[in-house]
C-alpha cells in the first residue's frame, strides 16, 4: 500500500466527506427540472401552506442557482463549511441547522447509549458463552443467530405491540411526557429514560447478536493462546482467567468493527426513531421527506455522514493507542 | 471455461454435497426461499384482488375466509399484498444483489490480481464506500427520484451495496495469487483473464456464492430501510411499503396485527434462509467452520 496507515485512513475520511457533500449537491441538479419550484407548486395546489417565493428567492440568492456548476460547487461548500445549512420548506423560516440543532441531542443520548450498552453487554455475553462449554451454550447460541437475524423494525414494531399495547408498561413514542411539571431533575431523566426505553431496547437486541457471536468466536480462539496456559499454570482463580486474560483480550479486537457496524446502527437508529416517533433527527428526516423538505433532508443526511465518518475515522485512530499489539504501518 | 474444467468444479462440489451435516444449512435454506416464493406465486394465482387499487375492498376487516390475513385502512386486501409484496421485494433484491456483485467482483479481481496504483485506488475507493453510512446516501438520492422503478431502485441500490464483499474478495484474491498452481498457470504462458476465469474463480466458487447471499441480503436491508421511510416504488407494493403504510396508518397501537406482523415474519423467514444459504457455503469454502 506504500502510504502510512494515518494518511491513508485521513485520505478515506476526507473523500468519504467528499463524496457525501458531492453527492449532495449533484443528486437534485442532475434530475431533470427544478425539483423544488415543481414540489412548491405542487404543494401550493395541494393547498398546503408553504413558503413561497420569498422562500425560493431567499434559496437562489443563498446557492447562487444561475451560475456555472463549478463555482457552484465551490459556493456550496463555502456555506457549508459556514454552517449554511439552507432554510426549511415546511418551517419556514426557520434554518436547517436550528432545527437539527433542536433534535440532534434526543439522536446522541439514544444513539450513544444503547450502542455502547449492546456492545459490553454483547461481547460480554458472548465471551462468557465461548469460555464456558455448558449444555446451554447451544440454545444461547440460537438466540444469538436469530437474533443477528431481525430487522429493526420487526423488533421495534413487536415491542410497541407487546409492552406499550397488549400489556402498557411503556409509552407508544416520544422521548418525554408532553407538558409534565418535573418535581426534580430526577424526575425529568426517569421520565426521559422511561420514554426511552423502549427504542433503545430494540437497537440493543439487534445489535447483541452480532457482538456475542464474534466475541464468542474470539473467545474459542483466545482460549488456545499460550498466555492462558500460563494463567493457569500460575494457580490462578477462574475469574482472573476470564477477566483478565480472556475477555480482555476479546473486548480489544472489536473495537474497529465498533467503526464499521455505526454506519448500519445509525442506519437502523433512524427506522426507530421513526417508528417511535422518537423526536430526533431520523424522526425529523422522516417528515421532511413525507412533506419533500428538500433543504431538510439534505442537512440532516449531510449531518449524518458528518458524524458516522468522523467517529469512525476517531475509532479507527484511537485504536492503536489502546492495543498496542496492532502497529499500524 | 473447458469441459475438463466445469468436471472438476462440479466433482467438487457434488463430493461436497454428499456430505449431509455440512451441507444441511443449503438445503434448510434454499428450501426455505424455494417455498416462499411458490407461496407468493400461488396467492398471486388464487387471488382475486388488487394490491395496490385503493378502495378495492372494505377497510380494516380482520382476517376471514375471504380475506386471508384481512384488509387495510386503504381498503386493500393484505393477502395479495403480502404476495405481491414478496415477489417485488426478492425482485429487488435480487437484481440489486447481482449487479451490486459484478461490481465487487470486478473491483476486487482487477485490484487483486492486477495490483499497482491501480489496486491502491480501488482499495481508497472500496474504503471509502465502506466508512458512509449507506441508507443516508440512499434516502438523499431516492428523496430526488421523481419516480422510483423498480430497475432505478435496484440500481441505486446496487451502488452502495458492493464495497464490503469486494474488500473481503480481494483478499481471497491476493491470497490465492501465492498459490503453486497460479506460477505454474502464469510461467505455461496463460494470460491474466484466462487464470483468473479457469482456475481462480472455480477455486473460490463457493466463498463467491456465499458473498453473493451476503449482496443479497445487503440490498434488501437497503431497499426495506428505504420504503420504509417512503422513498420505494410508489405504483407497487412490497414487503417495506406495507410497513410503511401500517406504521403511517398506527396499526401496531389499533390492534391491527395482520397488517404489520405478516410482512415482518416474512422479511425475517427471506433474511433467515439467506443467511442459511451463506453459512452453507461458507463451511464449504472454509471447513475449519463445521464444528461451530
Amino acid at each position: 500500500m506504500g502510504l502510512p496507515y494515518i494518511v491513508r485512513r485521513s485520505i478515506v475520511y476526507v473523500l468519504s466527506l467528499f463524496g457525501g457533500l458531492l453527492i449532495n449537491f449533484l443528486a437534485p441538479r442532475l434530475v431533470p427540472g427544478n425539483p423544488l419550484q415543481t414540489r412548491l407548486m405542487e404543494l401550493q395546489r395541494m393547498g398546503v401552506r408553504v413558503a413561497g417565493k420569498e422562500f425560493i428567492e431567499k434559496y437562489m440568492r443563498i446557492f447562487g442557482l444561475d451560475q456555472p456548476a463549478h463555482i457552484q460547487f465551490i459556493n456550496y461548500l463555502s456555506s457549508i463549511f459556514q454552517g449554511n445549512l439552507g432554510v426549511s420548506i415546511t418551517r419556514f423560516p426557520a434554518e436547517v441547522k436550528d432545527v437539527i440543532a433542536a433534535h440532534l441531542p434526543w439522536t446522541l443520548g439514544l444513539l450513544f447509549s444503547s450502542y455502547f450498552i449492546c456492545f459490553f453487554v454483547g461481547v460480554i455475553l458472548g465471551a462468557l458463552v465461548g469460555w464456558k462449554s455448558t449444555k446451554m451454550r447451544n440454545i444461547v447460541l440460537m438466540i444469538f443467530i436469530v437474533l443477528s437475524q431481525m430487522q429493526y423494525y420487526t423488533i421495534a414494531m413487536s415491542l410497541i405491540y407487546l409492552f406499550a399495547f397488549l400489556f402498557p408498561i411503556f409509552p407508544t413514542g416520544s422521548a418525554y411526557s408532553l407538558g409534565a411539571k418535573y418535581e426534580t431533575i430526577f424526575h425529568q431523566l426517569a421520565d426521559i429514560i422511561w420514554h426511552a426505553f423502549l427504542p433503545a431496547l430494540s437497537i440493543i437486541l439487534i445489535g447483541i447478536g452480532g457482538w456475542s457471536l464474534a466475541a464468542r468466536g474470539l473467545m474459542v480462539s483466545v482460549k488456545g493462546e499460550d498466555y492462558l496456559l500460563l494463567a493457569k499454570a500460575k494457580g490462578l482463580s477462574n475469574r482472573r482467567k476470564f477477566l483478565y486474560y480472556g475477555l480482555k483480550n476479546t473486548l480489544l479486537p472489536q473495537v474497529t468493527d465498533l467503526a464499521i457496524t455505526l454506519g448500519f446502527v445509525v442506519a437502523g437508529s433512524i427506522l426507530v426513531e421513526v417508528i417511535f416517533r422518537y423526536p430526533g433527527m431520523g424522526f425529523v428526516l422522516y417528515r421532511a421527506i413525507l412533506a419533500l423538505d428538500y433543504p431538510l433532508i439534505q442537512g440532516i443526511a449531510l449531518m449524518y455522514v458528518f458524524g458516522v465518518t468522523t467517529a469512525g475515522f476517531l475509532i479507527d485512530l484511537t485504536y492503536p493507542l489502546i492495543d498496542p499489539r496492532v502497529r499500524y504501518e | 471455461m473447458n469441459m475438463a474444467n466445469v468436471k472438476y468444479t462440479l466433482k467438487r462440489l457434488s463430493i461436497n454435497i454428499r456430505n449431509i451435516k455440512e451441507n444441511s444449512y443449503i438445503l434448510a435454506g434454499l428450501c426455505l426461499l424455494i417455498s416462499i416464493v411458490l407461496f407468493a406465486f400461488i396467492g398471486i394465482l388464487i387471488t382475486p384482488y388488487d394490491p395496490v387499487k385503493i378502495g378495492s375492498v372494505p377497510s380494516d376487516l380482520p382476517p376471514s375466509f375471504n380475506h386471508l390475513l384481512g384488509t387495510d385502512s386503504l381498503g386493500r386486501d393484505l393477502f395479495t399484498q403480502l404476495c405481491f409484496g414478496t415477489l417485488t421485494s426478492l425482485q429487488i433484491g435480487f437484481l440489486a444483489g447481482i449487479i451490486g456483485f459484478f461490481i465487487a467482483l470486478i473491483v476486487a479481481f482487477v485490484g487483486g490480481y492486477y495490483g499497482g496504483t491501480l489496486d491502491s485506488i480501488l482499495t481508497i475507493l472500496t474504503e471509502v464506500f465502506l466508512t458512509t453510512p449507506t441508507l443516508v446516501i440512499l434516502i438523499i438520492i431516492a428523496s430526488v427520484v421523481e419516480r422510483v422503478e423498480i430497475p432505478i431502485m435496484a440500481t441505486i441500490i446496487a451502488a452502495f451495496a458492493w464495497a464490503w464483499p469486494s474488500k473481503t474478495i480481494r483478499a481471497q484474491v491476493l491470497s490465492l495469487k501465492e498459490r503453486g498452481f497460479i506460477y505454474l498457470s502464469k510461467l505455461s504462458g496463460l494470460s491474466g483473464l484466462e487464470i483468473i476465469f479457469k482456475h481462480m474463480i472455480p477455486n473460490i466458487l463457493p466463498f463467491l456464492g456465499s458473498y453473493f447471499a451476503v449482496v443479497v441480503s445487503a440490498a434488501m436491508l437497503s431497499e426495506v430501510g428505504l420504503e420504509v421511510l417512503g422513498l420505494g416504488p410508489r405504483h407497487t407494493i412490497t414487503l417495506g411499503m406495507m410497513l410503511h403504510w401500517a406504521m403511517m396508518h398506527a396499526a401496531v397501537t389499533r390492534n391491527l396485527i395482520w397488517w404489520w406482523l405478516p410482512p415482518c415474519i416474512m422479511l425475517f423467514l427471506i433474511f433467515l434462509s439467506l443467511f442459511l444459504i451463506q453459512r452453507g457455503l461458507d463451511i464449504i469454502a472454509n471447513p475449519r467452520l463445521k464444528g461451530e
